[in-house]
């Protein structure tokens, strides 16, 4: 009963967050509410009994994920932006329509549809004898998923030199792959200059 | 189980398409990248949902890397912000119609 | 005969293969020697025919080789020689040779010498085919073959417009009679199986065409001389054909060409003897071309165009003759014809060239005495083709009158009676005008008059002996040596006709005697009009008549109409086809299908925004779509 109401709340909570963050002109306003709905999903997350995911959430989405947004709106100084008109004028209306719809569909499908267990291991007496959810998670991660959790290692690397290859400030000159000789070069510098 | 399924796929649902709502009537970009990580959230509640009812770790698993491939995704979008702000100085969406036609 | 038969058309081909080919480098101004040894060489072996198949029954046919072999429809490239093709032969080659030689002195200096002969040479091969053709097909393969060098050798002048337009009417008035000419040829096969002039002949004169197929038959062939010959109404070609240098005038559209016609008639004789309505309609047409052309012949001013009017009216003549089964009459015509015709042609051009290129007779006069060569030899001419005895025309022309009276055709032989008045008046009215009274010449043309080069006058003088002595080859009237050789060729069409010899009579000698009357009425008049000139007759005799003056002068219409008629009718459908089905329709249509393309494509093309919200609307849209689909089934 205590966990319905809970639920109910946080439910709540989070969908107003998450209304609020695309409604807000004011970027800022929108990132706060943001915060407050992925901390909302993280409680959520502990009425699962996924604690580690909820720490987690709040650690790297909320903690990690949502800093970066905020530094990046802050170095980029968009106060201006605020004042033009945020809603796109056509597109809205395909927004407003499509979304109800969909969202009428999912519940539908949702609520009518039955769900079964199909009977895993894990079961709360099972997670409890293992040491609790963490260590559950633990021994899951490193037993089953070792390679997705290396490629995902992988991938970090991979997105941390994209980022900083695309955050980087243009060159003035750029290696051409032409010809050595003078004339060559001259002349694509030239070109690179026109249109740098 | 006290907690039926269904209310947190509703839930999710909800997130989901309040997400959508967002990426296709706002002009702002940081506004549809915050819808996207809404969309994402949705689908991590759906997950761990499942992973409930089935009493199966591998939902939770899951979040796991879809939190990592979020991460990886928000620093490599906000590094394109960056470049995308320094060469049109302007950060509308529907102004990027180089492609058209 | 085997042995040099068949050498008789292929010497001009040899000569017009290596002239056509080399001509331009090797030959050039000396390109003339190859054709007129050639065409020699064919006239002796021609003479040597003559001399072989004199008094044979039947005609020599020989195959050389299997042309089109297809089940039943078996046509070999064969030559038969009867008295027929002799008689044609010597015409052709003999003829052909004055005027090859002729040409030499005519078109010297001129800058396409070469092709001149070559073509003249590859006409010499065409009609020799056409005549020793032992097989419909083969004729129709020659009859085809002279008309396009007929439009080579009339646009011989390419430069020239008129020249160009000229061939172009000749090859297409021909080709309506060879529509019907194919017709008629299919016909024959169609009917009676073969096209083998010796099959076709046996088996019509054993009954094996109805009278309805044969008029038919019969009908769809002359169509084909009407053609060729110059027959009204397809007579409108050989008038502008005279923008053709004047030797190929004289050969083709006097001598040889034109009268292929004739000689087709002539070889037909068994179906058109199996066909009496379809002689009927040669003899009425023959007899109104005869007559409607000598009526225009008066009033024309240019001398080129004067004696080809002459000549459509003398083959009129001819189809007089034919028309009432006097054969032997027409061929007997046709080769007298070509003596003076061919003289007559050859003299104009002959006056032509000392008047330096002058050719209208308004502009001439006086030149009796300084090109007495020509003058003589043009007036011996002038007398045969008026028909004044004892000169070659009158004794073909009065054979011809005789018969069609003797044959019951009264009018024709009165309207032919006329004509013959009219031919006189004409002809000597050219004569008058030309070579008589003062001189009308430029003065700067007056200095040079000359009388021609040898190479030109031999062959007057020669065509000129034969128009004085040729006659006598046909007499006494239809008993002469002429008669007797063409008769074995000419008796299976005879015997059809029912035709019996009457002995010469009164009758005859009267009718003789009216046609040297009126000729001679008619030289008289020309006298009369053009020497005495009593008060500027002519232009008052011209006024007087007035629109029938007008009428005669302008061709009767005849081309007006034509023009009005077929050639609108043809230009304008095809501009009205061209604009409203070529571009209309069928551009339009593939036009349309591109600018559909295009169409398509602009309306499509605004999905494509560039900006992602739209993109991802639509993802998200199809998404939903799938999802639904899912859900639904």
């Amino acid at each position: 009963m205590v966990e319905k109401t809970l639920f109910i709340i946080f439910a709540a909570l989070a969908i107003g967050g998450a209304l609020g963050v695309i409604t807000r002109k004011n970027i800022v306003h929108a990132l706060i509410l943001l915060i407050f709905t992925f901390l909302n999903v993280a409680a959520i997350f502990i009425l699962t009994e996924a604690f580690f995911l909820a720490v987690l959430q709040v650690l790297v989405y909320a903690g990690a994920i949502m800093v970066l947004f905020t530094f990046v709106i802050m170095f980029l100084n968009l106060r201006e932006f605020a004042e033009m008109e945020q809603l796109h004028p056509t597109q809205k209306w395909a927004a407003l329509i499509l979304a109800p719809i969909m969202l009428a569909e999912f519940v539908y499908v949702f609520v009518s549809a039955s769900f079964s267990s199909v009977g895993g291991d894990w079961t709360p007496e099972a997670i409890a004898s293992a040491g609790g959810n963490v260590k559950a998670m633990g021994i899951t991660l490193f037993n089953d998923m070792l390679l997705p959790f290396e490629v995902a290692g992988l991938m970090l690397l991979a997105a941390m030199v994209g980022a900083i290859v695309l955050g980087r400030k243009e060159e003035e000159e750029c290696v051409s792959l032409g010809s050595w000789d003078s004339a060559g070069q001259q002349a694509e510098r030239n070109v690179l200059e026109q249109e740098v | 189980m006290q907690i039926p399924i269904e209310w947190y796929l509703v839930l999710s649902s909800f997130l989901l398409v309040i997400g959508m709502a967002g990426i296709l009537s706002r002009r702002n970009l940081f506004i549809v990248l915050f819808s996207i990580e809404l969309m994402m959230n949705a689908v991590n509640i759906n997950l761990v949902a499942f992973s409930r009812l089935h009493e199966n770790l591998i939902g939770q698993n899951f979040v796991m890397f879809t939190l990592a491939v979020a991460a990886a995704e928000a620093a490599v979008g906000l590094a394109i912000v960056i470049s995308l702000f320094r060469n049109r100085k302007s950060l509308m969406v529907d102004l990027f119609d180089h492609m058209k036609g | 005969m085997e042995t040099y038969v068949w050498l008789i058309p292929t010497l001009p081909l040899v000569a017009f293969l290596v002239t056509i080919l080399v001509g331009r480098w090797y030959i050039k101004d000396s390109a003339h020697w190859l054709p007129i040894a050639a065409m020699a060489g064919s006239f002796g072996l021609s003479v040597k025919a003559w001399l072989d198949i004199r008094g044979a029954e039947e005609p020599f046919v020989m195959e050389l080789w299997r042309w089109i072999s297809v089940g039943k429809f078996q046509v070999p490239i064969g030559l038969q020689v009867d008295q027929l093709s002799a008689v044609m032969l010597l015409v052709v080659t003999g003829v052909g040779f004055l005027i090859f030689v002729y040409s030499k002195g005519y078109m010297h200096g001129d800058t396409g010498y070469y092709r001149f002969y070559a073509y003249l040479s590859l006409f010499a091969f065409s009609m020799l085919m056409l005549v020793l053709a032992n097989n419909y097909l083969l004729l129709y393969l020659g009859w085809e073959a002279v008309g396009l060098c007929s439009y080579y050798l009339i646009g011989f002048f390419y430069h020239k417009k008129s020249a160009a337009s000229a061939g172009k009417k000749a090859f297409i008035i021909n080709r309506v009679g060879d529509f019907g000419f194919g017709l008629g040829v299919m016909l024959i096969f169609v009917t009676l199986g073969t096209l083998n002039y010796t099959e076709v002949f046996h088996s019509v004169e054993g009954g094996a065409l109805s009278e309805g197929m044969a008029v038919a038959i019969a009908l769809l062939l002359f169509m084909g001389a009407m053609g060729k010959s110059a027959q009204f109404p397809l007579h409108v070609w050989l008038p502008d054909a005279m923008e053709g240098p004047t030797p190929v005038s004289a050969l083709i559209h006097a001598a040889t060409m034109v009268t292929a016609g004739v000689y087709m008639v002539a070889r037909s004789s068994v179906i058109f003897a199996s066909a009496p309505t379809a002689m009927l309609v040669v003899g009425v047409i023959g007899a109104f071309t005869a007559i409607f052309a000598a009526s225009i012949g008066i009033a024309q001013n240019d001398i080129k165009r004067v004696m080809a009017y002459s000549t459509v009216s003398q083959l009129g003549y001819m189809f007089m003759a034919l028309g009432v089964g006097a054969w032997v009459a027409a061929i007997f015509h046709l080769v007298t014809h070509a003596f003076f015709k061919a003289l007559l042609f050859l003299g104009s051009g002959s006056v032509i060239h000392a008047v330096s290129g002058e050719q209208d007779m308004r502009k001439m006069g006086g030149l009796r005495s300084k090109i007495p060569y020509t003058y003589w030899t043009l007036v011996a001419a002038a007398l045969a083709l008026s028909g004044i005895v004892p000169f070659a025309g009158f004794w073909s022309k009065d054979e011809i009158l005789g018969m069609n009276f003797k044959g019951g055709a009264y009018i024709l032989w009165f309207i032919g009676l006329v004509a013959a008045f009219i031919t006189a008046f004409y002809t000597f009215r050219l004569i008058f005008m030309t070579f008589w009274g003062e001189s009308r010449m430029d003065p700067e043309v007056e200095k040079h008059v000359h009388e021609s080069p040898w190479s030109m006058v031999v062959p007057l003088v020669v065509l000129g002996v034969l128009s004085v002595i040729g006659g006598f080859l046909g007499f006494p009237p239809e008993r002469g040596v002429f008669h007797k050789f063409l008769e074995p060729v000419f008796e299976p069409a005879n015997r059809i006709l029912g035709v019996e010899h009457h002995a010469f009579g009164a009758l005859d000698l009267t009718l003789m005697a009216v046609s040297v009357v009126v000729a001679l009425a008619g030289i008289m008049t020309a006298y009369w009009f053009y020497v005495l000139r009593p008060d500027d007759l002519p232009r008052r005799a011209g006024e007087a008549a007035g629109p029938l003056y007008r009428a005669i002068f302008n061709k009767w219409y005849v081309d007006e109409i034509y023009d009005a008629t077929f050639v609108r009718l043809t230009v304008d459908g095809s501009r009205w086809l061209y604009k409203n089905v070529d571009l209309a329709v069928i551009d339009g249509a593939v036009n349309g299908i591109a600018r559909l393309w295009d169409v398509a494509a602009r309306v499509v093309r605004p999905l494509q925004t560039g900006r992602v919200q739209n993109y991802a609307f639509a993802m998200l849209l199809g998404a939903f779509v799938i999802i639904t689909a899912v859900v639904i089934f």
